[in-house]
């Protein structure tokens, strides 16, 4: 189970972080209950600054990953996801591809339904 | 008899040749090699290098040494011996910056900082069930008999004689006495109390230090990281344990002797078994460093983990604010060393310098 940042990745490094520890509950290497590294040693094997790792946890206690404890560690805890909110995110963003479609003479659903086959493929390779 | 402490050269000579090729690949004379490039046959040329010039050089030193130093009486011999040994350090540095400098342009010049693409890999377990909890029990022995060896003392302290001997001469023979107290008496387990206080507690630092895991092969290296700290922890406990043992003989030999009239010590087979078991361990120890160091990258890949140069002055001296580590591995060398940008490391060697003076305090 490895965390990967890579510096050349146009996102900000703590959303990065962020979206690798969702990967690795969609991987199924998490699961409730489970408790996250102390943001400081995470930070100290990432070599990342503390508050890189502090706004990851941040981000993911908000939108409903984990819960942020008092002097002990994070736990993954998706009972209280808020699936309103994600599901708004991702509305917007798809507001997004529509724009750049409808610029562009793409297809929203071919290209939508090809992306996903293709995902579906590389996932199960 | 001083001139026995030429053997010391020996362990010493050797390590040094053989040093650039046990520490690990990614590092080169104190300087950061970008994964993908560990393998270059300029760097294998460098480390040569190194060793043929060091191997001529310092027997060259250690001949002229032995010539000058062996016409000396005993106590100059001692003298003589200290700076040659510095000579002999000194000469060592001068090798190892040498060799930095031409690495550091290498690395340079062939431009592989920018030819590289940085990833920070992290493992993401809170712990690692493999690596276990750190083996207390292999201190507790040691502590065991350093508290028999204070009950034994404790129970023999009135049989002593009021002036009791407290260093011995190379011969075994006192050269020094003082007062029967319990700091005079107990010297020498007090001492061992210290240093198996310090072993317990870098060891434990060691141990429960935070991994750097490689970009490629990041399996193998967090293996490798967690081996090297299961090693560290168990050649301390070792060392430790010996260590008490040849303290404790040394203060049961001496005090059986107070009691029953002969001074000399007979601490020769003890001392010789001591080193010879001691070095042993090292060796054993760089063995198994050298076979841990020797893993195989990936060919290919451009991936490297963040360059370490900045946090290395002069290659040798780690300062790191953001790693809140109190101990890391070498930079030059097998072992570990401390992050100069901790507070705490300040007061590691304030205490490592000033615990061996506190049982003058009980004098």
């Amino acid at each position: 189970m490895f965390i990967r940042l890579y510096d050349d990745d146009p996102r900000d490094l703590y959303v990065q972080l962020a979206d690798e520890i969702v990967r690795l509950m969609a991987e199924g290497a998490l699961e409730d209950g489970e408790e996250l590294p102390s943001i400081r040693s995470l930070a100290s094997t990432l070599q990342v600054n503390v508050k890189t790792v502090q706004a990851s946890y941040q981000k993911l206690a908000d939108e409903g990953y984990i819960t942020q404890r008092k002097k002990a560690r994070a736990i993954i805890d998706r009972s209280r996801f808020d699936r309103e909110a994600w599901e708004t995110r991702w509305r917007e963003r798809l507001r997004q591809f529509q724009h750049e479609c409808r610029a562009t003479g793409q297809s929203e659903r071919d290209t939508l339904e090809r992306l996903f086959n293709d995902l579906q493929e590389e996932e199960s390779l | 008899m001083n001139l026995l402490f030429f053997l010391t050269f020996i362990p010493i000579y050797f390590i040094d040749l053989a040093m650039p090729h046990i520490q690990r690949k990614t590092r080169v004379f104190g300087v950061s090699i970008p994964e993908p490039f560990i393998h270059d046959p300029h760097l294998h040329t460098l480390k040569w290098g190194y060793t043929k010039s060091v191997a001529l050089c310092q027997l060259f030193v250690i001949g002229i040494a032995w010539w000058l130093i062996r016409p000396l009486s005993d106590a100059a011999q001692a003298t003589g011996f200290s700076v040659g040994l510095t000579v002999y350090l000194l000469v060592s540095f001068f090798f190892y910056v040498r060799f930095h400098v031409r690495t550091k342009r290498y690395k340079a010049d062939q431009q592989w900082t920018e030819r590289v693409n940085v990833v920070r890999v992290s493992p993401f377990e809170t712990k690692f069930e493999e690596i276990g909890n750190f083996p207390h029990f292999f201190f507790l022995p040691s502590f065991v008999i350093t508290a028999i060896l204070f009950g034994w003392g404790i129970s023999i302290y009135p049989e002593l004689p009021e002036t009791i001997p407290t260093h011995w001469n190379f011969e075994g023979e006192p050269d020094a006495w003082s007062q029967k107290s319990i700091g005079s008496v107990f010297l020498l387990v007090f001492v061992t109390l210290g240093i198996q206080a310090m072993m317990y507690g870098i060891a434990y630092g060691i141990f429960r230090s935070n991994v750097q895991v490689k970009a490629q092969q990041s399996e193998a290296s967090l293996q490798r990281e967690l081996d090297v700290r299961k090693l560290n922890a168990m050649l301390l406990g070792f060392i430790n344990l010996a260590t008490v043992v040849f303290m404790g003989a040394l203060f049961v030999m001496s005090n059986w002797n107070m009691i029953y009239g002969n001074e000399t010590l007979q601490a020769g087979p003890f001392t010789i078994a001591y080193v010879v078991i001691v070095f042993g361990s090292i060796a054993y120890a760089m063995r198994e460093m050298h076979r841990l160091n020797d893993e195989v990258t990936e060919e290919g890949s451009s991936l490297s983990g963040p360059d370490q140069d900045q946090y290395w002055k002069g290659g040798l001296f780690y300062y790191n604010k953001d790693d809140y580590n109190l101990f890391v591995e070498k930079n030059v060398g097998v072992g570990w060393t401390i992050n100069f940008a901790r507070p705490a490391a300040w007061l590691f060697i304030v205490l490592t310098v000033l615990l061996p003076l506190l049982p003058l305090f009980f004098l």
